[in-house]
């Protein structure tokens, strides 16, 4: 009855038309956010990174659904690691990897949530090294910012990422519209902002920095001992694990192969740590072992101590695709009318990196 | 909590929201709580000050009010019974009583407004003065904060006691309703001056929720933010390169300093005069319009009818027509007759109001002589202008000028622009000597093929950023012609097709949000850009 | 109403009052100088003391206007 009586109020005085009215705002405001819509990739932040950044993120997208058996989480670590051309040559894997340079702690799990709304992977591979740090990666943000698609999720993730990096209240607005950081870049806007100049070849990796390296021989360092990471990165994983062990998905945290110090390669011991409490499955590439594995040559195959360059991606790609292929029983759809265009995109991507591609191996026609 | 951010706009759609929801009655309640709140998180503390000054204000009027209604009640019981010079004599000395009242009212304000915004003003000058004389005096100035608005509600104060005073109208006996009429909050910031007759009325009246009020509140506000995020903001990256580093530049360059803080000065207060009408108009509340195209004006006294509206009506009812009118006035005028002739002795009084007007309009602006001279400097170009004017007519007749052609009102208009931006040196620059050297500097040297060589894209703005100012000070000019016309752009625009005015409003949003001058690139502590 | 005809020519020569149909003030055919002058002029010649609140547009609009409003005050003490 109160309802009733202050709705009255309101309305009372309304010339006949008002839910003309109500609809006309609300058709209103739809339009301005379909505007907002079409205008919020064009201002990003433009240069090597998020031209790469955007690949992956909308190669991704552009998968077609539920065709993917293994997906791939993770910053630097994985695309320059993990080349999904390579394991479909080799074993006829299908896979593809959603990482970004740097991407934060706490972005993680709700990137994970992005790719699963898309596809029913056997196996989701997380990397490890996103957590195996003291500081919060924050800088690189935009790069997700800028590409992911708006949803709950990027809400959410937005969310996260500001309790993290510690940004409270007004100032967390130019996250979730990045525009109000970069609408004065309106000065410098060029074909790269309007068109996608990076095309996708099963979002595999060929950045120029990729395909050269300047590396001096270097010793590889094995340890067994824990470093602490940041607390706020061990919040996140934690948070992580927890939203692991409610998925279906197999996950597998995976640390890739690094000539880094021992304090590096301490950390990655500790997330190892942390990820066993939650039984959820790890593998370190560090290991004595695992690492001789690959039977590296330092200076041909690594771009630098921290990553290897397109020659040890092949190395690593080889091993790393037969563990999975065994351990989670992934298929080899090399011939199913459903991936028809997967050769033709590997084969293209044979091609881009032949000049600087070492190794002999057969390729499939 | 600055007009122009997000906050602000938040904190008035919340305030829409409750307003609406309260019944009909009630809703003056809602905005004196936001007006005191909105105070709050500007000045804190300082709301008491204005607390203060309505509670005196009030009880000066009210005082003021039954002084006069008793005379009256005893004048008419005891009027028969009374001799001619009887009644004279109550009549004066009931007057006298008011005045007095009034006097002590104003005194308080006014020593309130002189303490806070003059004090260090006065105590710097004494100490020169002193110092003159050789006689020492420590440096006693010390810092306060200015309570936000106090120079507007201070003469909105004063006129109110000044009209109970003159019978305007009554006195309001409902203290809290008054309290609104000082702090409403869309003018406390930099005015309308408002008159109590005028808005009182309406702050007390019952307002229904509009819809169509509602949207052009809404496009007033948006392009209030337009002229000041894209316009005011961008100029003034500019005006501060030239004036910073005033010893740096000469001739044409400094000139377009002092043009350009003119317009800067002009989109960013006419800008916020928009977005304070726009807010207050959603509450069914219209506030008085502050601008009239001042650079239309074709004289210096037409554009002071023309910006600061309210400034200059203020100063016309309470100091001008007062004083010129009063007896002391009248008998200079007679004194000058006989010394200087009829011509000059019946304008004496005038003149003398004018310059003490316009004095105090600078003294108004800020606590420094810059600001004095100002003011003292359009004093004197329309005292010379009056003065001058049978000159300038056989000038005309001379010259065979036509005087409603358009190459006469358009050199009209050109020479005011000149004549007002050359006191502009006065309001922007450091100080008065500062002043005096940038036109010194501009009148030796010239410099002229500085707007062609290229230096104009070193003063702060490159070449793209130039001419999204250029295309925004055309959009300015084209509104204002419509405006000087007539024509009513909002109601314009409503009355086409929905798509079209969709776009309309849409781009004009998103061309704030592109173009603006806001955000982490122009705060140099808060940018990730930065780090990249 | 002869001696207000003589105190408005005499500041304003160049306009016809006798005959003009135009508002005085409205219009702006007289400015703040000229009403100051005519008024200190005519709370002269009439006895009279013309304050700021009767400096109301309708009052001067017109001779006939300013003579009535003369005529008013002059009854007041």
């Amino acid at each position: 009855m109160k309802h009733d009586r202050m709705w009255k109020r309101i309305t009372c005085n309304q010339p006949v038309g008002w839910l003309h009215n109500k609809i006309g705002t609300i058709g209103f405001f739809l339009m301005g956010f379909a505007i907002f819509l079409g205008i919020r990739g064009i201002f990003g932040v433009s240069n090597e990174y998020s031209e790469h950044a955007e690949m992956m993120i909308e190669g991704y997208y552009e998968e077609q659904e539920n065709t993917l058996d293994a997906v791939f989480i993770g910053n630097s670590h994985i695309y320059r690691y993990w080349q999904s051309a390579f394991a479909w040559e080799e074993y006829g894997i299908a896979s593809s990897a959603l990482s970004v340079s740097a991407m934060p702690a706490s972005t993680v799990k709700n990137v994970a949530i992005e790719a699963l709304k898309t596809q029913k992977p056997k196996v989701l591979v997380l990397d490890a090294t996103a957590f195996a740090r003291k500081d919060n990666a924050e800088k690189k943000v935009y790069l997700l910012l800028d590409n992911m698609k708006f949803s709950f999720n990027y809400i959410d993730m937005v969310e996260n990422y500001c309790e993290s990096a510690g940004v409270t209240g007004m100032d967390k607005l130019q996250y979730y519209i990045p525009i109000i950081q970069f609408h004065s870049r309106w000065k410098e806007l060029g074909k790269a902002d309007f068109v996608r100049t990076y095309p996708s070849y099963l979002n595999s990796c060929y950045m120029e920095s990729f395909l050269t390296s300047t590396i001096k021989e270097r010793e590889h360092r094995a340890t067994e001992v824990r470093t602490e990471i940041g607390t706020n990165n061990e919040a996140d994983l934690r948070d992580l694990l927890e939203w692991c062990t409610e998925q279906e998905v197999k996950v597998l945290f995976l640390a890739v192969p690094m000539l880094r110090s021992e304090e590096k390669l301490g950390m990655i011991n500790r997330v190892e740590d942390i990820v066993k409490e939650y039984g959820v499955d790890f593998i370190d590439y560090n290991e004595v072992e695992l690492y001789e594995s690959f039977d590296f040559q330092v200076t041909q195959d690594f771009q630098d101590t921290n990553h290897t360059n397109i020659n040890g991606s092949y190395k690593f790609t080889k091993v790393f695709g037969k563990y999975l292929e065994e351990q989670y029983g992934l298929m080899d759809h090399r011939g199913e009318t459903l991936y028809a265009s997967w050769d033709e995109k590997a084969r293209e991507y044979e091609e881009l990196i032949q000049e600087y591609f070492i190794y002999p191996r057969e390729v499939i026609d | 909590m600055e007009f122009v951010s997000a906050i602000f706009l938040i904190f008035v759609s919340i305030v829409c929201v409750i307003y609406f929801a309260f019944p009909k009655k009630h809703r003056w309640v809602v905005l004196l709580i936001a007006s005191y709140l909105f105070y709050w998180f500007n000045s804190t503390y300082l709301a008491a000050v204005l607390a203060g000054m309505t509670v005196v204000t009030w009880l000066t009027g009210l005082m003021i009010e039954k002084t006069s209604d008793k005379a009256s009640e005893y004048f008419k019981e005891h009027q028969a019974q009374m001799t001619e010079s009887e009644r004279k004599s109550y009549k004066n000395s009931v007057t006298q009583k008011k005045k007095r009242i009034l006097l002590l009212g104003v005194l308080i304000d006014l020593g309130v407004l002189l303490f806070f915004k003059y004090h260090n003003f006065f105590l710097g000058n004494a100490a020169s003065l002193l110092g003159l004389f050789g006689i020492p005096m420590k440096d006693y100035r010390f810092d306060l904060l200015l309570p936000l608005g106090i120079s507007f509600y201070t003469l909105q104060a004063i006129a109110y006691m000044v009209d109970i005073y003159r019978k305007k109208y009554r006195a309001d006996r409902r203290f809290f309703r008054f309290a609104l009429f000082m702090s409403y909050f869309p003018q406390i910031v930099q005015g309308p001056i408002a008159r109590y007759h005028k808005l009182a009325e309406q702050i007390y009246q019952e307002h229904s929720f509009d819809f169509t009020r509602l949207k052009f509140g809404c496009q007033l506000i948006l392009w209030g933010f337009m002229k000041k995020l894209i316009l005011a903001d961008r100029l003034g990256i500019l005006v501060d390169t030239i004036f910073d580093n005033y010893t740096d530049y000469r001739g044409g360059i400094l000139f377009l300093g002092a043009i350009g803080f003119g317009l800067q000065t002009y989109a960013d207060f006419s800008g916020g005069m928009e977005i304070a009408r726009g807010v207050s108009q959603i509450f069914g509340i219209e506030l008085e319009i502050n601008f009239k195209q001042p650079y239309f004006a074709k004289s210096i006294e037409e554009f002071w009818r023309r910006w600061h509206i309210t400034l200059g009506t203020w100063m016309k009812d309470y100091i001008f027509y007062p004083l010129s009118l009063s007896k002391r006035f009248a008998n200079l005028s007679k004194k000058a007759r006989k010394l200087f002739g009829n011509y000059i002795g019946k304008k004496l009084p005038s003149f003398l109001a004018m310059f003490l007007v316009y004095f105090l309009v600078g003294f108004w602006h800020g606590s420094s002589w810059k600001y004095v001279v100002y003011g003292i400097w359009n004093g004197m170009i329309i005292t010379s202008g009056i003065l001058l004017a049978p000159v300038y007519q056989k000038g005309i007749a001379l010259f065979h000028v036509k005087e409603d052609s358009y190459g006469w009102k358009f050199f009209q208009m050109v020479r005011t622009f000149l004549l007002c931006s050359l006191g502009r040196f006065f309001s922007r620059a450091g100080s008065c000597m500062i002043a005096f050297s940038m036109i010194r500097n501009m009148f030796l040297y010239p410099r002229t093929w500085e707007f062609f060589d290229g230096t104009l894209l070193t003063l702060g703005l490159d070449a793209k950023d130039l001419t999204v100012l250029a295309a925004m000070i055309i959009l300015l000019l084209l509104v204002d012609i419509a405006h000087e016309r007539g024509v009513k752009i909002r109601e314009s625009i409503a009355s086409q097709g929905f798509i079209f005015r969709w776009l309309i409003y849409w781009t004009a949003f998103y061309l704030v949000v592109i173009f603006g001058m806001y955000g982490p690139a122009y705060d140099s502590s808060s940018f990730i850009y930065q780090q990249f | 109403m002869e001696t207000l005809y003589k105190i408005l020519e005499e500041a304003r020569a160049d306009v016809d009052f006798r005959n003009q149909t135009g508002k005085l003030i409205d219009d702006g055919i007289l400015d703040s100088f000229d009403i100051i002058a005519i008024i200190g002029e005519i709370n002269e010649a009439f006895g009279i003391d013309i304050s700021v609140d009767e400096l109301l547009p309708e009052n001067f609009n017109s001779p006939e206007a300013m003579m009535a409003l003369i005529e008013k005050l002059q009854k007041e003490v």
